[in-house]
């Protein structure tokens, strides 16, 4: 790892501030992300950097790429309104108050609570109750779901679940809009993530942010720790979109 | 000078003999590989091949059929006329597609390696490795044979590389998971499949630049598998979870035509003659066998379960 590190020297290295908790499965993920997006950058002489922060004041002196957080709206809102050019990906939950912080370069990885419910109570129908909905499983297969898996478990020794999956997430869809958008680009990351992400997370589908910046992505539902089916947040959209004041 | 022209014409008669007119499927979820007399398109044998058989091509001599067994970690050799496994070789991890140089070389894309491989199938040598991006797939060599393209499905990139020195020449940056790739004929062109998206784009293979790029007008297209006619006027595309096959035009990208196959068409293979095109429809199990002049559908036959790959000894 250090070799393949170091032999990236040459290429222009790119800071991701990270803001949350080490331990997390959120952060280990990322970390996933990183090593695979550095596969990208040893092509493109992009050299990606995960920097762990706490505080927030940073953003602002150091204008790091973009910012990955688990932290609450409360901490996050300063940063995010005197850094409007800089993208924030939130890969923690979603609460109730991200609802009310309206901002257009925060983007969300996981789906609002109401939508996750909303497929959840989209399923239960057909398959009686039990059911949950999340981002991602460790027996997901389709669409080299199971080489991500494989990867992640090898280099991490643990499962990706639906948090190391958006830590993962987040790395990887920015770094592949970096790279497509160019470093010199006229056009802000903020904008090229909104309007041209190019991403299908290993889910089999273009995902997107939608109208609230949330990723429209597909869930998987679960029963009894297997995947019985596949529900499109795009799908139960006005489920979410109602329960949010940011239009 | 008689006799020079009578072993000439032997020689070229034992050659055309050699041909035995069949189609070899890979059959992903049977283990197995279908093989189809392509004159009568009728399954006459169904060889166990080793564990989950997906990408398939003929030796250029046409005396040897290659399979990647891709959970073997390995290739398997088999003979076109009696249809068995003569020998297998180990090929480096999880190889998925290949392509053959016309020196006989197969150039494997190692899904799980993030590696290309070149090995000689005669011997089961490694003659080489390449750093690609994650999980290569498509592989292409150009009929000059000067480069290959290796597409990386998670790294959305397709890599040009260069042969026989196999350095990479050109990294490009294309759409969401990149499945396929071909040269043109003057192998001045390559033309990529991006799953996500339902994108097509046509790249100078000298520099690596963008020519064009074309959506495919279907929003449930997946592009797996490129090809181009022998005029090298037409790309047929399979189009995946569109059930269909795609025609564009290969100067504008323009499309032409969908012809409805079945579910989840994956794999491609044309005949030598450019007349009969054949697919597989992995999810309905079966080849479609398409005549490209009328391109209409003339026969279905059913195969194992899951046909990934498909070439033809003709």
């Amino acid at each position: 790892m250090l070799c393949f590190l170091s032999a990236l020297a040459y290429s222009k290295d790119l800071p991701l501030y990270f803001y949350g908790d080490m331990s997390s499965n959120e952060w280990h993920g990322a970390i996933q992300g990183l090593l695979e997006a550095n596969v990208q950058g040893k092509f493109l002489q992009l050299n990606y950097k995960l920097i762990h922060k706490t505080n927030l004041d940073d953003v602002k002196a150091d204008k790091p790429y973009a910012v990955i957080s688990s932290l609450s709206p409360v901490e996050l809102r300063q940063a995010l309104l005197a850094n409007p050019q800089i993208p924030f990906l939130n890969v923690g939950s979603i609460s109730e108050h991200f609802s009310s912080l309206c901002a257009p370069n925060l983007f969300h990885i996981r789906p609002h609570p109401s939508a996750l419910d909303a497929a959840e109570a989209a399923w239960k129908p057909k398959d009686g109750s039990g059911i949950k909905a999340v981002l991602w499983h460790r027996s997901f297969k389709k669409y080299a779901a199971a080489q991500l898996n494989k990867r992640y478990e090898k280099n991490t020794d643990r499962y990706m679940t639906s948090e190391s999956w958006a830590g993962w997430a987040s790395v990887k869809l920015f770094s592949d809009t970096l790279a497509r958008n160019g470093l010199e680009s006229e056009i802000s990351a903020v904008h090229f993530l909104k309007n041209r992400l190019a991403f299908d997370g290993q889910k089999g589908k273009d995902l997107f942010f939608d109208d609230l910046n949330y990723l429209a992505q597909p869930l998987l539902l679960i029963s009894g720790d297997k995947i019985v089916g596949e529900i499109n947040t795009s799908q139960i959209l006005s489920a979410e979109s109602g329960s949010s004041s940011c239009k | 000078m008689k006799l020079i022209l009578a072993i000439t014409a032997i020689i070229f008669a034992t050659n055309t003999m050699a041909a035995t007119n069949r189609a070899f499927v890979s059959n992903e979820r049977s283990d197995t590989v279908s093989v189809i007399d392509i004159l009568t398109n009728k399954v006459i044998k169904t060889v166990q091949v080793g564990k989950r058989p997906r990408g398939v091509g003929v030796s250029p001599d046409g005396n040897e059929v290659y399979v990647a067994i891709s959970a073997d970690n390995a290739i398997a050799v088999l003979d076109p006329v009696k249809m068995e496994v003569i020998r297998t070789f180990a090929s480096g991890d999880d190889p998925e597609a290949f392509a053959i140089h016309s020196n006989g070389n197969l150039y494997i894309s190692n899904e799980e390696d993030a590696m290309a491989s070149v090995y000689d199938p005669k011997t089961g040598a490694l003659l080489a490795t390449i750093d690609v991006g994650i999980e290569p797939e498509g592989v292409a060599v150009a009929p000059d044979g000067t480069r290959v393209a290796v597409t990386s499905e998670s790294t959305n990139l397709v890599h040009i590389i260069g042969v026989p020195e196999h350095t990479i020449q050109n990294n490009v940056l294309v759409g969401a998971r990149p499945r396929s790739v071909v040269f043109s004929n003057d192998s001045q062109i390559i033309y990529v499949t991006a799953e996500i998206g339902g994108e097509v784009k046509k790249i100078a293979a000298d520099t690596g630049n963008l020519i064009k790029k074309t959506t495919l007008p279907d929003e449930n297209a997946k592009p797996k598998d490129v090809l181009l006619s022998r005029d090298g006027k037409n790309l047929y595309i399979a189009g995946g979870r569109a059930n269909k096959i795609f025609i564009l035009d290969a100067e504008s990208l323009d499309h032409k035509n969908s012809i409805p196959v079945g579910k989840r068409v994956w794999g491609l293979a044309l005949s030598r003659d450019g007349s009969t095109l054949y697919t597989t429809d992995g999810l309905d199990h079966q080849v479609t066998v398409i005549d490209t002049k009328s391109e209409k559908v003339k026969a279905v036959v059913k195969v194992g379960k899951f046909p990934w790959g498909i070439a033809l000894d003709d």
